[in-house]
């Protein structure tokens, strides 16, 4: 509500502004600017994490808050149209960048902790995850090097050297698990299922035990590109966010060296 | 502050290049100075300590030694405070000249005077020392019971590691105090059978006395009546005080709740006759019910609350014999006082609206909702936190803000670790709790590790820790992690015999800072809370929380 009330006084500040014979642009691209520096303020919080400053959380829901202002003097100081000149159109870009990844980043910090904790009854921290991982590659490898024989082979080594190895040792299946699929789950497990069939007891014991370590490590897997997700989206939000305080200055300097601001 | 990871200052004294001098107990001693030989020798040769026997004491923890490192003797003036209601300080006084006033606090409280706020009656303490006119009202705004020479205080604290339950203020000038320090009274506790019997003696009679007063069951029950009803109710003892090594060996093995509850000790049983009321007095209880042959948790007790009125009530109702309709099984340990039934039906009931927490729900109703969340915060003492670091995994995504938070407080170096055991959305994390009942502090030798006496809070004193690892191995969650500490250089200081120089370090809620907790303060998302989990309805509307 105090967002949508100063998105309402802006408005009405730059229609009075207009009829004093003042380009309007000026108003609404000063109070732009104010708003995206106030913007960086939450970044600095961050960056003084022990300092008495009051609470994170806090100064994050006015980082949301205002963000959504800047969006709404941004429209207004486009006019709702697009721009026309280069250096222009590389802050417009710039400015949709930031927007766009930090409602992105919105989004998928408010929703993927949640289904991560139905969807995973271990919860591990990112940092952890290739430990975790290493571990399970010594499991795997220990299971496979008892099946071995004399002669150095057994089907269960030969299949896991030529289909499973790679699968064990990094993060596999990346773009399945952010559609949320468990097909490559499936066919591994479904090729596991059909070469428990030619083998001899023992060997379909290990490859029970591999079966469960396969849907343990695509379960790894999956947090690992999840958590990743929730960490990425800042590799474009903070960039783009400088980027476009330099453009801004820039943009700043042109518009006061072709004009005053009087109409 | 100093802390590990960076220079300590009485370290760095003693170091030879990255060679130091491992500190030991008694490097420095309790008070400013030591005690003077004579008042030692006075001490000694006096009954000052009833019949203790030096030679009960080992040749090299000789009763000497103790008093002359572990004990002061403070000199009082008239109207000071030695100490207040509601501060945390864990000494034992014995008077050695003068006199002192036990203030009866409990009556104060309800004549509605300052003393109902006992943080601020701690805060005030020393500008009451006989400054601006109050030691004189000290001695003598409220009921109090005097104690003279020889005469022991400040016992029932010690023992149950509780906030003072009263204060203690010199009756006449010149009053002369043994203050024994907890590291000293343990030992003597330890190696005096006669020391021992004494300080259990008194602690028994003195518990129930100011059990029954701080209850506020007898508000309306003059002093004389309640001595007379304090002798007729007896105080009990269910568990061990070193509850923290059974706990670990418990937890160990991580067995199913209904396991770890066939362990604990019984105090009474569902369906037995209930001949007495039950008065917690410290440490926890389980109330269980038992349903086809299984027990399971439905609430715990802690210090004040009261199992079995419900029961009393109605049996005196309808004259029959009241059988508990729960059971009550110890946590840890339990300290409690028996109120036989008819000081309940003649004192207790008439006008009372309390009910006893132990006591069947209403149709419909659990006491705490969410039953198997009453079982994750007992089967893992969490009861016992008052200042737990809960992190709901529903909001945290990772960012270690909080980490980072906590290292940027303390030179660099966090003081938690940002996992630990979870039920449905809540993760109770390894960083110090700040327990009620801290056993981390029992068995430290030189006390470095001891509660702030106004907030409560378990500090660690950077420069009286000797790196023992007492503390840390007795933690029953692991809060405690001994660390390496550094020399102005960044290096690792080495001990004489060639191994690292270590201290106790863990959380101190950022003690120092302005703000409270930089964990807290940091977390963007709202996810971690510090939360007084004896407080079981905060825990539940944060895991219920959207």
């Amino acid at each position: 509500m105090l967002t949508l009330g100063a998105i309402v006084a802006v408005y009405w500040l730059i229609s009075f502004y207009g009829t004093a014979l003042r380009d309007p642009r000026f108003l609404d691209g000063w109070i732009l600017t104010a708003a995206m520096f106030a913007q960086l303020l939450f970044h600095i919080r961050k960056k003084l994490p022990a300092s008495p400053l009051g609470r994170a959380a806090t100064w994050l829901k006015m980082h949301i808050y205002l963000g959504y202002f800047v969006i709404a003097v941004f429209l207004l100081h486009t006019s709702f149209s697009l721009p026309e000149t280069t250096l222009e159109w590389a802050l417009w870009i710039m400015f949709a960048l930031v927007v766009v990844s930090g409602l992105v980043g919105q989004y998928l910090t408010s929703s993927i902790p949640g289904k991560l904790q139905q969807q995973h009854a271990e919860q591990m921290t990112f940092e952890k995850i290739p430990t975790a991982r290493l571990n399970l590659f010594r499991e795997v490898n220990a299971l496979v090097l008892d099946t071995v024989t004399p002669d150095g082979s057994s089907e269960v080594s030969d299949f896991y050297v030529n289909r499973l190895r790679g699968f064990f040792r990094r993060p596999q299946n990346l773009r399945a698990h952010l559609r949320g699929s468990r097909r490559p789950l499936e066919r591994i497990t479904g090729e596991i299922a059909d070469l428990e069939r030619r083998v001899n007891a023992p060997d379909r014991e290990t490859l029970s035990s591999i079966k469960k370590l396969v849907t343990a490590k695509y379960d790894l897997d999956h947090l690992y590109t999840v958590q990743g997700l929730l960490h990425s989206w800042l590799f474009v939000h903070i960039p783009a966010t400088y980027s476009l305080i330099v453009l801004s200055i820039l943009h700043v300097a042109v518009a006061y060296a072709y004009s005053s601001g009087v109409q | 502050m100093p802390s590990p990871g960076t220079a300590i200052a009485g370290v760095k004294l003693l170091a030879q290049g990255n060679r130091v001098r491992r500190p030991q107990r008694w490097d420095a001693a309790f008070g400013r100075e030591r005690i003077h030989p004579d008042w030692v020798n006075l001490i000694l040769s006096s009954q000052i300590l009833g019949d203790i026997d030096p030679a009960d004491f080992p040749d090299d923890l000789s009763l000497a030694d103790i008093i002359t490192n572990d004990c002061a003797v403070r000199w009082c003036s008239r109207g000071e405070i030695v100490y207040a209601a509601g501060s945390y300080q864990t000494s034992i006084f014995v008077v050695l000249n003068g006199g002192v006033r036990v203030s009866d606090d409990a009556a104060a409280d309800h004549a509605g005077e300052p003393t109902a706020i006992p943080q601020l009656n701690a805060w005030l303490s020393p500008l009451l020392k006989g400054k601006f006119g109050r030691g004189e009202s000290n001695v003598t705004r409220f009921p109090t019971v005097r104690l003279g020479r020889y005469e022991m205080f400040g016992e029932v604290e010690a023992l149950t590691r509780t906030p003072r339950s009263n204060t203690a203020v010199a009756d006449v000038d010149r009053t002369a105090l043994l203050e024994i320090t907890w590291p000293g009274a343990r030992e003597l506790l330890h190696w005096s059978d006669t020391f021992r019997a004494s300080v259990e003696e008194l602690y028994r009679a003195r518990s129930v006395e100011v059990g029954l007063k701080e209850s506020g069951l007898f508000a309306n029950v003059d002093p004389e009546t309640l001595v007379a009803i304090a002798q007729q109710c007896s105080f009990e003892r269910h568990g061990s005080f070193d509850w923290s090594h059974v706990y670990q060996r418990e937890n160990a093995t991580r067995q199913p709740s209904a396991q770890m509850i066939e362990q604990e000790p019984v105090i009474i049983e569902q369906g037995h006759y209930l001949e007495d009321m039950f008065l917690i007095r410290a440490g926890f209880a389980r109330v269980t019910e038992t349903v086809h042959d299984n027990e399971a948790s439905v609430g715990f007790l802690e210090s004040g609350d009261v199992f079995g009125l419900a029961e009393i009530e109605e049996g005196l109702i309808f004259g029959s014999h009241p059988n508990a309709e729960r059971g009550l099984r110890s946590v840890g340990y339990t300290d409690l006082i028996r109120i036989p039934e008819h000081i309940v039906g003649k004192f207790i009931l008439p006008g009372s609206k309390r009910r006893s927490r132990g006591a069947a729900p209403a149709p419909g109703q659990t006491p705490h909702g969410d039953l198997s969340l009453l079982d994750f915060v007992v089967d893992n003492r969490f009861i016992n936190a008052t200042n737990a670091m809960v992190i709901d995994t529903t909001r945290c995504i990772g960012c270690d803000d909080c980490v980072r938070a906590c290292a940027a407080a303390h030179d660099g170096i966090p003081r938690f670790v940002r996992t630990g055991r979870t039920h449905a959305n809540l993760m109770v994390t390894s960083a110090c709790m700040h327990c009620t009942d801290p056993v981390c502090l029992i068995d430290c030798p030189t006390g470095a590790i001891h509660r702030d006496a106004f907030s409560g809070s378990v500090v660690i004193n950077d420069d009286t820790c000797i790196g023992c690892a007492t503390c840390s191995s007795a933690c029953p969650y692991n809060n405690i992690q001994m660390r390496e500490v550094t020399g102005s250089d960044g290096a690792i200081l080495i001990d004489e015999d060639g191994s690292t120089h270590l201290k106790a370090t863990k959380c101190d809620l950022c003690a120092g800072q302005s703000g409270g907790p930089a964990c807290q303060r940091a977390c963007p998302h709202d996810a971690l809370t510090r939360i007084d989990i004896r407080d079981i309805d905060i825990l539940s509307d944060r895991q219920s929380r959207v």
